[in-house]
């Protein structure tokens, strides 16, 4: 029988990570439409699951589960979607990471699914990212953006560093310059010549959301 | 529903204190005795083995009779509401409630913020208010209104606040003849006097007057409602300094000899008849005579007496939550927050008073009550404690996460989050630009709407 997505969306809203793993699973291994229920079951899941953690209903760990849970699924079905020369269409491909010499992990974490469940596809590169592997990221994963998390005074200037190897190599035009944590202000972000500036986390996607629809700096 | 937290971390009085008021007590109750002003009750008293001064008006109680009193009344009573049977309040042990209180004469108006006084549209509202705040367990009314006669009032203001409420509902008279009206009317909602004892929605308050004296309307109500089978609460008034001893351990002699004295009245009319033993004892300020609601050993009064209930077994009406404060500000946040604390942690039964008063408890406010709200599922927060066992020790968990992880994303965050974390509905902790953007609004601000938007439905 046909896996109808209104049961996907209603399984990943309920984080009910079997039932999802079971339909990403028979999709994976049968006929049912990948587009629909990627699109109509797992995106529209998710943007459930966006909407009750705005009003407050759920919390950010409801969220991180859902974003997880939803990846894998994403994960499962990459097999089918390649046989059949299918694609998803996520808003963009964006970078992520927290600076070289700085290891916190939470605050980027959390833009990471928050810019996930906004639906860009995101490549975390974790903490302690070197400025030339957030760029090498960049150019293999053809990104539109490249997001960095600084939480010590000490490390900030790492973000001046990107813009400055950026313009070195004639790439700056190609990418999109998204900064914040607890060090960083919008003066620093302007002054750097950043191109957007998230004061938290959904700020961050909020100005993502405004650059990949051709927006300027804010 | 939070309302099957137990106290009972916080004790005052080692055993031996506790003995020691006790003993206190029973020699005040035999040598001393207390005033009685009705005199049927000073009949019954005389008959269940009281010496009896006719000319004083003065009851001397032995030890036996105090004894026996206290062996035959109930050590469990249920308060019912009406409806959701999660309003059915078990007062007993440690079990722990919070609900409003008092008899204000004055609202601070939500519209306009300034002082009025109060009307029966206002027992009306705040019963509506109440019904919809999770933490308030129950209504006491805590309004005097203006627009009715004072023979009627009592009464009036049962019938403001029965219809708009489902949460147990607790109010005295100040008129003798309105306790049997009260009476009547609610024998007649209730479908008949078996079920109103077999399920009583309301309670009423006779409390004693310090120092050592029933009063003629109390002693009634006592009686009347031992007769009926429905819940009477007697509670002392003691004020510390000035219609008690300075000390808080002679105020605690005195609360229990009146609330043991009216205990025999209660149980030499009707053994077994339910009955809370009760305090809303504070200190007087004694720079300048005046009543004080928000003292902090109030809370310590009510923490203290909760122990003696607690030796005796006897269900406790206590009294925290009060401010002297006018308005919703510091002041009224710290009053509160102290004896709504020490009062949860003592495991006092049924504490009134716990919401929505302000100014000496001459006041309500709709915000306050609001906030108290907050305060008070606070206060059950840490009343539920740390719990300890395999699951919250988490040792799996934290090592699955290792050094340098984040617990956000795990399955046990999600199934413990809601209990482990109080989330509170008006304590904002966002950053100062996401508050400048929302306004730049204070707690009381925030409070106000929110009791306007339950109002509004």
């Amino acid at each position: 029988m046909a896996i109808g997505p209104h049961e996907i969306r209603a399984a990943l809203l309920s984080l009910d990570q079997e039932r999802c793993f079971g339909f990403a699973k028979r999709i994976a291994d049968g006929e049912d439409d990948v587009l629909v229920a990627l699109e109509e079951g797992f995106a529209a899941g998710i943007r459930d699951v966006g909407a009750k953690f705005q009003s407050g209903q759920f919390f950010l760990p409801e969220l991180i589960v859902a974003s997880d849970i939803m990846k894998e699924c994403i994960k499962m079905l990459d097999s089918r979607l390649r046989r059949e020369g299918l694609q998803t269409s996520p808003k963009g491909t964006i970078i992520l990471g927290t600076v070289e010499g700085d290891i916190h992990d939470i605050g980027k974490t959390i833009v990471s699914t928050l810019l996930s469940t906004a639906g860009f596809e995101v490549i975390d590169l974790g903490v302690d990212v070197r400025t030339e592997r957030f760029i090498e990221a960049a150019e293999s994963h053809h990104a539109f953006a490249i997001a960095q998390s600084a939480l010590l005074t000490v490390t900030a200037p790492r973000m001046s560093e990107l813009i400055d190897v950026m313009l070195e190599k004639g790439i700056r035009h190609k990418y999109k310059v998204i900064i914040g944590g607890a060090v960083v202000t919008p003066e620093f972000a302007s002054k750097i010549g950043a191109d957007g500036f998230g004061a938290d986390a959904e700020d961050a996607v909020r100005v993502a959301l405004h650059l990949s629809r051709g927006g300027s700096i804010q | 529903m939070n309302s099957t937290r137990k106290g009972g971390r916080l004790g005052f009085l080692s055993p031996e204190e506790i003995e020691d008021i006790h003993l206190a007590t029973l020699h005040v109750l035999k040598t001393t005795g207390v005033a009685v002003k009705h005199p049927d009750a000073l009949d019954l008293l005389r008959q269940a083995g009281a010496w009896v001064d006719e000319a004083q008006g003065r009851a001397r109680l032995p030890e036996h009779m105090v004894m026996k009193s206290i062996s035959t009344v109930p050590k469990t009573i249920t308060l019912y509401g009406r409806g959701d049977p999660r309003h059915n309040l078990r007062v007993e042990g440690k079990r722990v409630h919070f609900g409003t209180g008092g008899a204000a004469i004055y609202v601070l108006d939500l519209d306009t913020g300034t002082r009025r006084l109060a009307t029966t549209k206002d027992v009306s509202d705040f019963a509506r208010l109440v019904e919809a705040l999770d933490h308030v367990h129950f209504f006491m009314i805590p309004l005097f209104p203006s627009d009715v006669s004072k023979d009627d009032a009592d009464l009036a203001r049962y019938e403001a606040a029965l219809p708009h409420t489902t949460k147990h509902v607790t109010a005295g008279v100040h008129v003798e003849s309105a306790c049997a009206r009260v009476l009547d009317m609610v024998t007649d909602l209730a479908g008949g006097p078996e079920a109103l004892r077999m399920r009583p929605f309301i309670s009423m308050v006779a409390d004693t007057v310090s120092p050592l004296t029933l009063e003629r309307v109390n002693c009634n109500t006592t009686m009347e409602c031992a007769r009926r089978g429905v819940p009477v609460i007697c509670g002392s008034e003691a004020l510390s300094g000035g219609t008690s001893p300075a000390t808080l351990a002679g105020t605690l002699v005195v609360i229990n000899a009146e609330v043991l004295a009216a205990l025999c009245l209660h149980q030499s009319t009707q053994p077994g008849a339910p009955f809370l033993y009760g305090t809303i004892s504070s200190i007087m300020d004694l720079r300048k005579g005046t009543y004080t609601a928000g003292a902090v050993e109030t809370g310590m009064i009510s923490g203290a007496v909760a122990q003696v209930a607690q030796k005796y077994g006897i269900p406790l009406y206590a009294t925290a939550g009060m401010s002297d404060a006018k308005i919703s500000d510091c002041q009224a946040g710290m009053e509160k927050a102290m004896t709504l604390l020490v009062a949860g942690l003592s495991g006092a039964n049924y504490i009134h008073d716990a919401a929505g008063m302000l100014e000496l408890a001459l006041t309500m406010s709709y915000e306050q009550t609001v906030i108290d709200n907050e305060i008070i599922g606070m206060v059950l927060r840490v009343m539920e404690g740390i719990t300890v066992n395999d699951d919250t020790l988490a040792v799996d968990v934290i090592a699955s996460v290792g050094p340098q992880g984040q617990y956000l994303g795990q399955r046990h965050t999600l199934k413990h989050m809601r209990q482990e974390h109080f989330i509170p509905t008006l304590a904002d902790r966002s950053r100062r630009e996401e508050w400048m953007e929302q306004g730049s609004k204070d707690l009381r601000t925030v409070a106000v709407e929110q009791a306007r938007a339950i109002l509004m439905k």
